[in-house]
């Protein structure tokens, strides 16, 4: 496994530049379509193991998602997005551990690499997030969903100074959410791909320090990479439900007080329970 | 000084100066999980997953030095 940040141009589709990152999409995609598609064939009453399996994934899913929108019915409408994010991130964090696959090699390097380890695949993945939010809040209702950033309606609503001063604010605070907006994209990419790519760094250069250090020393560092992969896919997919779920909130007209009663109605029953 | 010195040194420093924020905060973060968990086990299940949530969150400034020394290091 080679360091490059860069991906590398492996062939050209046409016009189109084809790269080693983009080459391990393909390869992860078809590997769990195929997966799926195998494993749900045989579904029936009585589970099989590998049903049993992807059952307790569907339920953890579906208890975030409906804590997150308080809604069964819009929760079951997000689920096959989430669930996709969930597997694809789950299962290229975890393709180095693959035999064989990092061997293909043409002149200059690997054909395959890990599509998240390549900051484009990374950044393609949260700007669909970014494009999901705004368009649900748009559907949901634009004007109020614009009001999150360009906030004037206390600007003309405002009768004094103290008020027009206190507008103001509110109105500088919603162009600051335009640049928070962006710095989601940012971080949600960012996040994922230095994580994993911090990780192969890790072990390659544990495995470059000296002849003796490639054989058994890279091992923890191994086992340490995998199990950030799998706390960052599963910490991808949380905050992609926590943007998708705030900004529709954001564009829900007033129904805050009915959220935080049911909120605190939960909080104190878990009190209860603790007590 | 020489350019590539210079850049190892960016790095070093960069990498070195950012780990030191997520590092408290990711303290802080798993040390009040402990606590609260340690006051009322029955909840372990529900504080677990909000506890990984924040120290993601608190881990970013992190992964953005982080990111930063990769590209002084590979790309510029």
């Amino acid at each position: 496994m080679d360091i490059s940040l860069p991906a590398r141009v492996i062939t050209y589709l046409g016009p189109i530049p084809l790269t080693d990152g983009q080459l391990g999409a393909i390869l992860v995609s078809l590997f769990t379509i195929l997966f799926f598609v195998l494993s749900a064939r045989r579904f029936s009453l009585v589970p099989t193991r590998m049903q049993l399996v992807l059952e307790f994934v569907h339920d953890y899913i579906m208890e975030q998602l409906e804590n997150a929108f308080h809604s069964k019915k819009r929760a079951n409408a997000f689920f096959p997005l989430f669930m996709t994010l969930l597997i694809f991130i789950l299962v290229s964090n975890q393709f180095a551990l693959m035999p064989l696959v990092f061997e293909i090699m043409t002149s200059g390097g690997d054909v395959f690499r890990q599509p998240t380890s390549d900051l484009t695949n990374t950044l393609a993945l949260s700007l669909v997030i970014f494009l999901i939010c705004h368009f649900m809040a748009f559907k949901i209702s634009p004007l109020k969903h614009l009001s999150n950033f360009f906030n004037v309606m206390p600007l003309l609503r405002a009768r004094s100074v103290g008020a027009v001063f206190s507008a103001g604010i509110e109105f500088f605070i919603g162009l600051l959410n335009i640049i928070g907006e962006f710095a989601k994209i940012v971080s949600l990419a960012a996040r994922l791909f230095g994580n994993v790519f911090a990780g192969n760094v890790m072990v390659a250069v544990i495995m470059s320090l000296s002849f003796y250090t490639q054989f058994l020393a890279p091992l923890p560092f191994i086992v340490l990479s995998t199990f950030s992969g799998l706390v960052q896919s599963f910490v991808f997919m949380l905050l992609a439900i926590q943007f998708v779920a705030l900004s529709i909130d954001g564009a829900t007209p007033a129904q805050d007080e009915q959220i935080s009663q049911e909120s605190l109605e939960v909080g104190s029953s878990n009190i209860a329970v603790g007590a | 000084m020489d350019i590539e010195a210079a850049k190892l040194l960016a790095a070093g420093i960069c990498m070195g100066l950012g780990a030191i924020g997520p590092g408290i905060g990711e303290g802080y973060v798993g040390g009040k999980a402990l606590e609260a968990i340690g006051r009322n086990p029955s909840i372990q299940n529900k504080i677990i997953p909000n506890m990984v949530v924040a120290m993601a969150i608190t881990e970013s400034t992190g992964i953005y030095a982080l990111v930063i020394s990769l590209i002084i290091l590979f790309v510029l």
